[in-house]
């Protein structure tokens, strides 16, 4: 479920960011926004 | 969950979440081409002996300074297209809900004219809530490239970009005073330079700005940052 999910995602930001040129694609995809590393934790 | 997840939602709290977003903020430069903003989320909050609890939202709307009729029904066309396997009703509430979610309460005022914005979609299982997902985040080019292109070579005066530059700062307020998930994403422990990154480059306040009666900038006021249907 969530690997489906984050498949779509990440291929849908590469789209976004090679329609509108120049946006730095690489910046954002590798980087866990607001991860914390474990469901125990809580992921958000 | 922060506070701002379990206020609406309290069958959630105590609950371990994960959460998976793509959401973007696109400032252009130029006037003539509308900010704009859209989010894709899918959040499961799960607890051990219990079911767990998952659901899909997000959405995009439109933030133009200088208005076009047939920009602003070609995006809404778009987002249309988008809800149309999904019922007839999807679009009308979806777009409402966003006309609702995206007002400045302190300014009476909307943000932009709107767009598509939902929460908590979980009906009718998840490959269909997916299938929803999907249909929204690929309509998502299809609806902000052609206006970008038709926009992009515009000349624009300095005065554009002035009022340009205090619409933004409508946004800034918005965003900071109002919206869910910016608060949601530093309450969480965020990583702030990603939740800040919806903010503009560039941005001026102006006391009691005044607009010419009449002008581009009135019709943007008066007539495109009012609620209505454009198709």
């Amino acid at each position: 479920m969530i690997e489906q999910i984050k498949k779509y995602l990440l291929d849908l930001q590469v789209d976004i960011c090679e329609e509108f040129g120049n946006l730095d694609s690489k910046s954002l995809i590798l980087i866990p926004i607001y991860g914390k590393g474990t469901m125990e934790e809580g992921v958000g | 969950m922060p506070k701002s997840a379990t206020a609406l939602r309290p069958d959630l709290e105590g609950r371990n979440y994960t959460a998976l977003g793509l959401s973007l903020v696109l400032h252009p430069d130029n006037p003539y081409i509308p900010t704009t903003h859209a989010n894709l989320r899918f959040f499961i909050a799960e607890e051990a002996g219990k079911d767990p609890i998952w659901w899909f939202g997000g959405g995009f709307d439109l933030t133009p300074y200088y208005g076009f009729d047939e920009d602003a029904i070609h995006w809404h066309q778009t987002a249309k297209n988008a809800c149309l396997p999904f019922g007839d009703k999807t679009y009308h509430n979806y777009k409402k809900w966003c006309d609702d979610y995206f007002y400045l309460s302190h300014r009476d005022e909307q943000r932009g004219i709107g767009g598509l914005f939902f929460d908590d979609l979980n009906e009718g299982g998840f490959e269909k809530c997916f299938e929803f997902l999907q249909s929204v985040g690929n309509h998502f080019i299809k609806a902000y490239l052609p206006i970008v292109e038709k926009r992009m070579n515009f000349p624009y005066t300095p005065k554009e970009k002035e009022f340009q530059l205090f619409r933004r700062g409508r946004y800034v307020e918005f965003n900071l005073i109002q919206d869910r998930g910016t608060l949601f994403g530093l309450q969480s422990g965020g990583r702030t330079e990603s939740i800040l990154m919806s903010l503009p480059p560039t941005v001026k306040w102006v006391y009691q700005y005044k607009i010419e009666s009449k002008s581009a900038e009135d019709k943007l006021t008066n007539y495109f940052l009012k609620p209505k249907d454009w198709i």
